[in-house]
């Protein structure tokens, strides 16, 4: 046997003899074509245009006429500036703006959307004035800035204690702290604040990175926000990584795992697309994800000018359900030592 | 100086260990008073480290109990037990002077790091990645390490294992200068090692202890015709390859 064919077995069999391996190189792209073909089983996220209508109540009459349009979707919104954020992020084909004071209804559309703007316009109430407004060059990266800031986030959790303890389990480190008066809360703790000032530093090195070459400005509450909701995302994607950390032994295996575990996160958190734009079980699974709130919420503070009371309570407190849950599971099944 | 305790320090009664249908360890009994060096040996799979690791509360027996220092071992008395594992942790990216720093925090002792160096004689290797360290040099750190907090008892798996003979005897002086203060357990499958440094021995084959007992009195319990010039190793072998297959026990001090 030669030494190239010798080794090029080795190769194969580690992988295949591992079942994590295999499964993540046989079974998982089959799965992950599976999942794929769910998620878009009704065509791409961005098929259908949307409307945002501003005080959606006071002029939903008068949209009837857009109903009998399939590839049109007609959103409320809960404020210009929130719509005008939307739109600026190419979220938003248009946005209409009822009539006020004297002022005619007006229908805002971006620079790339004015032909769209001409069609609609012949649907809308009469006397609805079309104005194209300005909009970044960089409009959908602007949205995907949020997703990539939480989807860096999530890995850096996950990886933070679910590796990490498995490596420090199979170099024998757990073992040796086990030998040592150490609290296990301690030693926990520890692993929160050092990965916790390794993602501060990640925040602002993504975020000035947005700033310079993207066109993305923060505020300094913004920027505050954007660090409190990040650090808040970290503790539950490290507590998840913890609970499996303290089921899985094999260093193999919780990489495997965490890599596929991400895939799911990634497509329903709002990273690329909205949830409504997913069939409604998976957008209702992807509602209860600590990263969906995570996205949700840095992308009302950058883009969007704001978030009201009720719904940063609501998006902090799903994630700190799970970083309750998660290390409270994760502390009851730690074992230093086997 | 520590003064001297006569009572047992360690006291293993009955100890059993099963990992299912495996019996790890069968009835196992002993003592150990402070200060004084037991060399637990044995062959590969004897059940040494499955022993040493019941004696510093990382598993439980099955049967048994041990004491430390008169009291059981719940809540194990983490404060005044060192332990050196058979398989130390080498963190990749730490240098030499932040492991002995982490464990000297551990502890709480102020100027732990500088002590730990000191002890180990490795202060010129601080800064040198302790993956670096020659097994010598490392065998000292963890030593030393295991030392910071003035353990009464410590707890020492294979540490001389793979180390070369120079680097065996440094260790070796170390280790009899520690047990002239304090209780000291190894464990090592080195005969003539042992024979150097242990005050008592226990010989464990097989989960069982075959013969227990001072150098001179395991020695002595041997037929004329059995000894040689070896000393322990011809005692070893007369009490774990004759005697072992009749499952006796002999309590050479008793």
């Amino acid at each position: 046997m030669s030494a190239f064919f010798a080794l090029t077995r080795l190769r194969a069999l580690d992988v295949l003899r591992s079942k994590s391996s295999a499964g993540f190189v046989l079974v998982f792209p089959v799965v992950l074509l599976a999942i794929v073909g769910l998620v878009f089983r009704e065509g791409h996220p961005f098929e259908r245009r949307t409307l945002l209508v501003v005080e959606f109540g006071a002029v939903e009459s008068s949209l009837a006429p857009l109903r009998a349009y399939e590839e049109l979707r007609v959103e409320p919104a809960r404020s210009e500036t929130e719509a005008l954020g939307k739109l600026r992020a190419k979220m938003a084909s248009a946005v209409l703006v009822p009539a006020s004071a004297g002022a005619p209804p007006r229908l805002l559309v971006g620079p790339r959307d004015r032909v769209f703007g001409r069609g609609l316009l012949g649907l809308l109430p009469a006397g609805t004035r079309l104005e194209p407004v300005e909009a970044p060059r960089w409009g959908y990266v602007h949205y995907l800035f949020p997703g990539v800031l939480a989807f860096s986030i999530m890995l850096s959790g996950l990886f933070a204690t679910g590796y990490t303890l498995v490596l420090y389990r199979q170099n024998h480190f757990l073992k040796k702290l086990a030998t040592t008066p150490l609290p296990k809360i301690v030693f926990v703790l520890a692993l929160v604040a050092g990965r916790s000032v390794l993602i501060l530093a990640q925040i602002a090195l993504l975020v000035v990175a947005a700033a310079v070459f993207f066109d993305v400005s923060l505020s300094v509450s913004s920027a505050l926000g954007t660090i409190l909701i990040g650090l808040a995302g970290l503790l539950a994607f490290m507590g998840i990584g913890f609970v499996l950390a303290s089921v899985i032994r094999s260093e193999s295996l919780v990489v495997d795992l965490v890599s596929a575990v991400n895939v799911p996160f990634v497509f329903l958190s709002e990273i690329f697309f909205p949830l409504d734009a997913l069939p409604r079980p998976l957008a209702a699974l992807g509602e209860a994800l600590p990263s969906t709130a995570m996205v949700r919420l840095t992308r009302s503070i950058v883009l969007y000018g704001g978030i009201d009371g009720a719904s940063l309570l609501a998006g902090l407190g799903l994630i700190a359900v799970w970083t309750v849950l998660s290390f409270a599971l994760g502390l009851k099944l730690f074992r230093w030592h086997e | 100086m520590r003064p001297a305790s006569r009572a047992p320090v360690v006291t293993v009664s009955g100890v059993g260990k099963r990992f299912g249908d495996v019996v790890a360890l069968d009835d196992v009994s002993f003592t150990l008073e402070a200060p004084g060096l037991l060399g637990i040996l044995g062959p590969n799979g004897a059940g040494k480290s499955t022993l040493l690791d019941i004696l510093e509360g990382l598993a439980a027996p099955t049967t048994g109990t041990v004491e430390l220092f008169g009291q059981p071992i719940d809540p194990y008395p983490r404060a005044r037990v060192g332990v050196v594992l058979q398989k130390e942790v080498q963190l990749e990216r730490c240098s030499t002077e932040e492991y002995a720093d982490l464990f000297a925090s551990i502890f709480g002792v102020r100027h732990g790091k500088e002590l730990i160096l000191k002890r180990a004689n490795l202060g010129a290797r601080a800064r040198v990645p302790m993956v670096q360290l020659s097994g010598g040099e490392a065998a000292r750190l963890f030593i030393a390490t295991s030392l910071i907090h003035d353990p009464e008892l410590l707890f020492l798996d294979e540490p001389t294992a793979a180390l070369d003979p120079k680097s065996k005897r440094e260790v070796g002086d170390m280790l009899r200068e520690i047990a002239r203060e304090r209780a000291v357990v190894l464990t090592t499958h080195d005969l003539r090692e042992a024979d150097a440094l242990c005050d008592r021995l226990v010989f464990l084959v097989g989960g069982r202890i075959h013969a227990a007992g001072t150098r001179a009195e395991l020695i002595a319990a041997v037929p004329e015709q059995a000894r040689g010039t070896i000393g322990v190793e011809d005692a070893f072998f007369h009490f774990c390859s004759v005697r072992m297959q009749r499952g006796d026990v002999i309590e050479a001090d008793s």
